[in-house]
């Protein structure tokens, strides 16, 4: 059987093909095709008069209206149920980021403390400033040994205040952890006046006393592990003054030990640049081995250095810059000790 | 109808001018009515005004040619029908010509009913057989009049699924209304 080629198959399907003149194997279908094609009987015309004017009319409205306009993306997403399922995750992951902000205590004393107390009461046991338990929690990251509520805070402003002493260029510190939040300074000051002392004194005062090791100061009582870590152990500013002594009696020392005073002011306090806050704690907790730890600890210093803010004296900083980058090159001890 | 007289028409009417909305109408109502009554014929003119007013929304923002604009309309046809079974739980299918010399025999003159009847009987013949893939093809074609580039896009097929449907369709029918040896 022939199949109708497309000139066929066109004509066929467009009715163009008349049946008389159609070949006579597609005659029939030709035909069919004619009276399939056959107009529908119409409606009258002035029927349809008035249907192009109502047809006319709604694209003219149309027109005039506009695209209609969409509602807005958080509307529309609140509307699908998949849209609810984001919002409610967001929700918890906000939730879940201050539960773990609570966990750690890092959040502000009051909230902490309002969280840590509601919180009891479900049998969740969360760091409490107020308390020596929360102390105590607080004080396994930072392997605080004294349980006392007075040394956490402490401790903490120890950290704030070196901060806040790098931060203003004074005592030629440098900290891992440069700067000082708004509220971190508000907190300072407030903890000064309440001692009836400027930021500044109380700081310098608060620094010296852990430098000397004093237990008030809580630097000293953190010292735990091998002794080359009491280098790297944070309050103790007073350990980084034992270890500066070293750097200077011992050359092998202090080519294990990068982590030299940065200015000629940092031997004048005879305090030791890696004397920093928090995150120094870390490092007298964590046992990592010194050349590692110092491995680390430069690391660390070099990212953090140019988020820094900028300090009020620049020598400070633009000497501890010059010292990470000396480190980085590895251009070893004799660079350091150049620098210095 | 003159093909430019229809672009022309065709523009026009995107800024709402009656005269060339009428030409529009004029020239695709035929086919439009035809196609709706062999797939609905109750409610093939109520349908076709749907349509209609729902072509006549999108006319202000419409940029194509008459061939798109064919298309456009009758893949709103098509859809209208199909929301037309859905309201009713019935399928789509062509109307028995029972049902058809029914509806229309009372109130349309004589001639008109055995024209449509007639018609009607010609399209079942020519689709009674085919698949129903094939079946839509030939009726979108010939009873709708559309070419094979517009039946593809009202059907969300590729032209050239179009044609082979088209060409095995013909073939089968080709093979039934031969004569025989």
């Amino acid at each position: 059987m022939k199949t109708p080629d497309a000139f066929d198959g066109e004509q066929l399907l467009s009715g163009a093909l008349d049946p008389d003149d159609a070949p006579k194997e597609l005659k029939e279908l030709a035909g069919l095709i004619r009276v399939a094609r056959a107009p529908v009987q119409g409606t009258s015309p002035a029927v349809d008069q008035a249907f192009v004017a109502s047809i006319a009319n709604e694209v003219r409205r149309s027109a005039q209206l506009g695209p209609v306009a969409s509602p807005t993306y958080l509307a529309r997403i609140r509307r699908l149920p998949s849209g609810r399922v984001a919002v409610a995750t967001t929700a918890l992951m906000l939730t879940g980021g201050l539960a773990a902000a609570a966990a750690t205590g890092s959040l502000p004393v009051p909230v902490q403390r309002a969280v840590s107390h509601g919180l009891s009461h479900l049998g969740i046991s969360l760091p409490d400033p107020q308390s020596s338990n929360g102390a105590r929690a607080a004080g396994n990251a930072t392997s605080v040994a004294t349980g006392s509520a007075k040394t956490k805070n402490t401790t903490g402003t120890i950290g704030l205040c070196k901060a806040y002493l790098y931060q203003s260029g004074t005592n030629g510190l440098r900290s891992t952890r440069n700067t000082a939040t708004v509220s971190e300074r508000a907190r300072l000051g407030k903890i000064a006046s309440g001692q009836n002392e400027t930021v500044l004194a109380y700081c310098q005062g608060l620094v010296d006393q852990a430098g000397r090791g004093l237990p008030g100061a809580s630097g000293v009582a953190r010292t735990k592990g091998p002794s080359h870590s009491s280098t790297t152990s944070q309050g103790s500013i007073a350990s980084g003054k034992v270890r500066h002594s070293s750097n200077s009696n011992q050359g092998a020392n202090t080519s294990r030990s990068p982590k030299t005073p940065a200015t000629p002011n940092a031997k004048q306090s005879n305090v030791t640049t890696n004397a920093t806050g928090r995150s120094s704690a870390y490092k007298a907790a964590s046992p990592i081995p010194s050349r590692h730890a110092k491995r680390v600890r430069t690391k660390r210093r070099t990212t953090k250095a140019p988020t820094s803010s900028t300090p009020v004296k620049s020598t400070p900083r633009s000497a501890s810059t010059s010292l990470s980058t000396s480190i980085d090159r590895g251009k070893g001890v004799s660079t350091v000790q150049t620098t210095l | 109808m003159d093909e430019s007289k229809i672009d022309e028409a065709l523009e026009a009417a995107r800024g709402g001018a009656e005269w060339a909305i009428a030409v529009l109408f004029q020239s695709i109502q035929p086919d439009l009515l035809r196609f709706l009554s062999y797939r609905a014929r109750d409610v093939a003119d109520d349908l076709a005004s749907e349509t209609w007013l729902a072509i006549a929304q999108r006319l202000p923002g419409f940029s194509g040619s008459i061939s798109e604009f064919r298309a456009l309309l009758f893949t709103i046809a098509r859809r209208r029908v199909v929301d037309h079974y859905r309201k009713q739980g019935r399928r789509a299918t062509s109307v028995p010509l029972g049902e058809a010399n029914d509806a229309r025999s009372s109130d349309d003159v004589a001639e008109h009913v055995i024209e449509a009847i007639v018609s009607q009987q010609a399209i079942d013949r020519l689709v009674e057989r085919l698949p129903e893939s094939q079946a839509e093809v030939i009726i979108l074609r010939v009873v709708a009049g559309l070419s094979s580039d517009e039946v593809a896009k009202v059907t969300g097929r590729s032209p050239g699924a179009v044609r082979v449907l088209q060409h095995r369709a013909l073939a089968r029918l080709l093979k039934e209304f031969s004569p025989k040896m």
